[in-house]
């Protein structure tokens, strides 16, 4: 009997204890809600979202009579299938950010903001030079290509980062 | 702990499925060139596999997920028989296909128009990964909990 009620006081004083673990566990989880694998599916779709808006905003300037012209032609041809390879360009720069997001969630907006400048790297250090207009496209364009380039692709990283946020919710 | 069986939103899940649209599309590019490669699609009269080159192979890509985010929305409905509700999921796209996009580009219902029975056999024999890739896919990303 005294061992029953040993067991019995025990049990009555793990309760709230183990009540409490079991919050403390379900507050670990929730701020782990997502893996590493839904993260970067999901910012892909964010990636896509980001490319939509750079071919918008492209409009945008266009329609501002703000238009440079080089090797890239802007505003970005809404023709298939031309229209679907900077979404789904977008959509593999979405999973890059989707591998440091989590690092950089309680900056996500700043971090977002700036990822652009890794595309627009690639873009003036690589694929530029790679397609022949050389270093920033200014072999076949003037200095102000590249700042006009990066002018559209500006809302890139930011509506990414918001997508993302909107999508996963308070913890990454 | 119901709480964390349903982690997962439905915005999240649609985005997940976005995704896996996207590699179930990829499956389909590469059975085509499996079915070209064996001599099978040549049998059936078609002449080249869907093409690689840029920036053609976008478009099923993202068509892919596209209809993977349509998948998205009913996943957790179908979450006990994902595989084969997966399996026969390549019907929708299909059925656009036959019903919608080939008689709008002139080669009629089915594509019958385009390459007869057989073109039609094709379609759907060179889509049949579609589906299923996306679910398991799907199945990988979002775990054992939609």
């Amino acid at each position: 009997m005294n061992t029953m009620n040993l067991s019995q006081e025990t049990k009555i004083n793990d309760g709230p204890t183990d009540k409490r673990r079991q919050e403390a566990s379900m507050e670990d989880k929730d701020s782990t809600a997502t893996t590493l694998s839904q993260r970067l599916a999901i910012s892909f779709a964010a990636g896509v979202v980001g490319a939509m808006a750079v071919v918008i905003a492209s409009y945008v300037l266009s329609w501002l009579g703000l238009v440079v012209k080089g090797p890239i032609p802007f505003p970005i041809a809404l023709k298939s299938p031309g229209i679907y390879q900077p979404l789904f360009w977008g959509g593999l720069w979405g999973l890059l950010f989707g591998l440091l997001m989590k690092p950089a969630w309680k900056r996500l907006y700043l971090v977002g903001f700036l990822y652009v400048l890794a595309p627009m790297l690639a873009t003036f250090l690589f694929f530029l030079p790679m397609g022949g207009a050389g270093l920033f496209g200014l072999k076949h364009a003037g200095p102000l290509f590249p700042f006009y380039v990066l002018l559209v692709n500006l809302p890139f990283g930011i509506v990414i980062a918001l997508v993302a946020r909107a999508l996963i919710g308070k913890h990454p | 702990m119901n709480a964390m069986q349903t982690t997962l939103t439905l915005m999240q899940r649609a985005a997940i499925c976005f995704a896996a649209g996207v590699a179930g599309a990829l499956a389909v590019v590469l059975f085509s060139h499996l079915l070209f490669a064996s001599g099978i699609s040549p049998a059936l009269g078609v002449k080249a596999p869907v093409s690689l080159k840029s920036p053609d192979i976008y478009k099923p890509l993202f068509w892919g997920g596209l209809w993977g985010i349509l998948f998205g929305l009913f996943i957790k409905t179908a979450w006990d028989r994902l595989y084969l509700i997966g399996f026969l999921y390549v019907l929708a796209p299909l059925l656009a296909l036959f019903l919608f996009f080939l008689p709008k580009s002139g080669a009629g219902f089915f594509g019958l128009q385009a390459g007869g029975p057989m073109f039609t056999l094709y379609l759907v024999l060179v889509n049949l990964p579609f589906g299923i890739v996306t679910a398991l896919v799907a199945r990988a990303i979002i775990g054992k909990n939609p």
